[in-house]
């Protein structure tokens, strides 16, 4: 008969916490907060702060930085809603992020499992992968203006393979301008989520898929019916930082490429919360699509914490 | 034991890291800093053109032992300087052009009028009364001293043109369509500028005023109204005649300035609208090759001569509220950098052209477009509305984007006209 050996048994009648023992335990606290609290701070003024702004300021009207600011209620909202450029930025937005995000992510995941394959050279592609990230965004857009250009790359190739009616200004032409900051986007995000999603691969245990090989499982089903669904939590929070870097950050692919043209073309929400801000004047509507933003965000984070949540 | 080490460290952290966040604050002028202005300017010490701007500044630190920190800024310089001013931490003066948010600047307190001081310091009677116009604001404040201005030809290449078979400038738009024939004919791109940016937007309102006397120019530019305006619509007119007729490089939409002057600087296009600034970057070759006009235009236009902007509004002298509390130095400055020999440098070694007198002497300019662009070309062309100072600040940048659709094949008038107008309606 096995007996549960291992529990101490006390040796004297257990005493109340002492007076002392609890100050000490308070003394611990307070220290250990008092530790926190220039992180706090930073935390509030730097993350806080600036997020209660953004609603007060979208409650403004307010022309620019040394203007003075004169109450607006919701009307920056209300005229937002009718806004035909903004509805037009809402659907580049949706555009950008319903076809970015699928081929960001399966792509970044497929080029990570062949990295994890350690194919010859895999160190140096995975340097390689890190080129988008080194490179600044004034460059990035140099080096794209230049292969969209109208003597640019793409049709200097489509004239050498005898193509040339196909050349277009493809930055400068409403049908294809969009479709070339979702490829730059693409282009950007691809490789970094891709060396992302290789780290995370490299740590499953290499005899998992040794064993689907020898039950006969090729690549293909080795990615999808093992890698994925081990990397599945992983997976979600790469989609959620590409889906925040899509929805925020790739303004910037938009200012520097096209300023939004031709015409109102590739306008985005967030180039849009720049553009009606520092050229435009419009400092407390920007505010507003700012705030629009903020909330898809929050609604799609939350989206893709749930599809992506393990499931047990 | 007593644990009090930990406490001690933990205390310690916080403080050294209040102090050190309390140090990144401000701290204002020390005694150091009043022997120094500071200038902010787009004017880079990189290029070589601005080179006569700095040795003036080492001259006057040389002359008065008050330093001069330059602070360069690019095309985020209204930022810049809006930023550092709310905190109170702004350059004392600026040497930047007229145009977008700079037009509001005086209004809004950004700069101090400069009125008096340049009554004052002796600068008034050398600048031009246009020019006195142009820097000032509807409130009657003359926001910054006019400095350099700027023109902005049409540049002919004579011998892609003779290589084309045409022998003459042309000098209205039929010629211009005649020639843009035999262009292409030989495989020349003829008329090429930057469609899908500022430049564009220049070249499409000097289209649009073509038919329209200085005043309905201004109108136009400064409320829009472009669909109801008949004269704005036979300048849309002719911008789509030219267009169709395949007057603009092919795919001139997607070209940018620094494209644009590159095709041209290379001998690819034989035409180009290039302003002033791009006269130190023409190899000898193409500058003894080009001759300075302007746009051709039909001979029931407003204007009998080719037209061709010019401006007084490229650079000028700003006085921020910090420079004011500094306004001995910053007169001693500014009147030295209106010294006849600095103006003179500036134009002989830099290629800039001074708005204020220099005294008339230009044997010293080595460059030929320039010596061109102060003799000849006045003759051969009339100077319509410059728009900066009229189109509104709010609507220029949207109006780069807008107007570049003007440029498309196929986009038709009333698109053009509307799609400008929208964005004078949205302000």
């Amino acid at each position: 008969m096995t007996a549960i050996a291992d529990v101490p048994v006390p040796t004297s009648r257990p005493t109340a916490p002492s007076p002392r023992r609890g100050r000490s335990r308070r003394r611990r606290e307070l220290l250990q907060l008092t530790s926190t609290i220039p992180a706090l701070i930073w935390f509030l003024v730097f993350t806080v702060g600036p997020l209660v702004s953004l609603f007060y300021f979208s409650t403004v009207n307010w022309r620019g930085l040394i203007a003075p600011r004169t109450p607006a209620g919701l009307s920056n909202f209300e005229q937002l809603f009718t806004d035909p450029i903004v509805g037009l930025a809402a659907w580049n937005t949706f555009l950008q992020l319903v076809i970015t995000l699928p081929i960001v992510v399966l792509g970044a995941f497929m080029i990570a499992y062949y990295l994890t394959l350690k194919p010859r050279g895999h160190r140096f592609i995975r340097a390689l992968m890190f080129t988008p990230v080194l490179l600044a965004a004034s460059a990035l857009a140099m080096v794209f203006v230049g292969v969209f250009a109208p003597q640019g790359m793409i049709n200097g190739f489509l004239e050498v393979v005898g193509l040339g009616d196909l050349a277009r200004p493809w930055l400068a032409d409403g049908t294809t301008a969009m479709w070339a900051i979702i490829i730059v986007t693409v282009w950007c995000s691809m490789s970094v989520s891709a060396v992302m999603l290789a780290a995370r691969l490299n740590s499953i245990d290499e005899s998992i898929f040794e064993a689907a090989e020898i039950d006969g499982a090729g690549h293909w089903r080795r990615m999808w019916a093992i890698a994925w669904p081990m990397s599945r939590e992983f997976i979600g929070v790469v989609t959620m930082l590409q889906f925040l870097w899509t929805l925020f950050a790739s303004a910037a692919v938009v200012l520097l490429l096209t300023r939004g043209g031709p015409g109102n073309a590739t306008v985005t929400l967030s180039f849009l919360v720049y553009d009606f801000a520092f050229n435009q004047s419009k400092v407390g509507y920007s505010q507003a699509v700012a705030v629009v933003l903020f909330v898809i965000g929050v609604i799609g984070i939350l989206v893709i914490r749930r599809v992506f949540r393990e499931k047990n | 034991m007593r644990k009090t080490p930990k406490t001690v460290l933990a205390a310690s952290g916080v403080l050294a890291l209040t102090v050190a966040l309390g140090s990144c604050a401000s701290s204002g002028g020390s005694a150091a800093e009043d022997d120094v202005i500071v200038v902010q300017t787009n004017w880079t010490s990189s290029q070589a053109q601005n080179k006569p701007l700095f040795d003036a500044f080492d001259q006057f630190t040389e002359d008065t032992g008050i330093k001069v920190k330059v602070l360069e800024s690019g095309d985020n310089l209204n930022q810049v300087y809006e930023t550092s001013l709310l905190a109170g931490d702004e350059a004392d003066v600026l040497l930047v052009g007229l145009l977008e948010k700079q037009l509001d600047w005086a209004v809004n307190g950004a700069v101090v009028p400069v009125n008096d001081y340049i009554e004052d310091w002796g600068i008034a009677d050398r600048i031009p009364d246009d020019a006195l116009v142009d820097w000032t604001d509807g409130e009657g404040n003359l926001r910054a001293f006019p400095y350099s201005g700027f023109t902005w030809p049409w540049w002919y290449n004579t011998a892609l043109l003779a290589q084309a078979g045409v022998d003459e400038v042309p000098v209205t738009a039929d010629e211009l369509i005649e020639a843009t024939t035999k262009l292409r004919a030989a495989g020349i791109d003829p008329v090429v500028f930057g469609g899908i940016d500022w430049s564009g937007q220049k070249i499409f309102l000097q289209l649009l005023e073509s038919y329209m006397t200085e005043d309905e120019a201004k109108d136009v530019y400064a409320n829009g109204g472009l669909c109801e305006n008949s004269k704005a619509m036979k300048g849309i007119d002719l911008l789509i005649k030219l267009r169709d007729a395949g007057v603009f490089v092919d795919g001139i939409e997607g070209y940018t300035a620094d494209q644009a002057q590159a095709a041209y600087l290379d001998g690819q296009a034989a035409i180009a609208p290039l302003g002033s600034w791009a006269f130190p970057a023409a190899s000898d070759e193409v500058a003894a090759n080009t001759v300075l006009s302007g746009l051709p235009l039909p001979k029931d236009a407003a204007f009998d001569q080719p037209i061709a902007y010019r401006g007084s509004t490229s650079a000028g002298w700003w006085i921020s509220p910090n420079g004011e509390k500094k306004i001995d130095k910053v007169e001693k400055l500014i009147t030295h950098m209106f010294e006849e020999d600095v103006l003179k440098a500036i134009l002989d070694e830099g290629g800039v052209i001074p708005v204020a007198d220099f005294g008339g002497d230009t044997s010293g300019v080595d460059s030929p477009l320039l010596a061109q662009s102060l003799v000849e070309f006045p003759e051969r062309v009339a100077f319509p509305v410059m728009p900066d100072i009229y189109v509104p600040a709010d609507v220029s940048n949207p109006m780069y984007r807008a107007t570049s659709i003007a440029f498309t094949p196929g986009t038709d008038a009333q698109t053009i006209c509307s799609t400008v107008d929208e964005i004078y309606a949205a302000q």
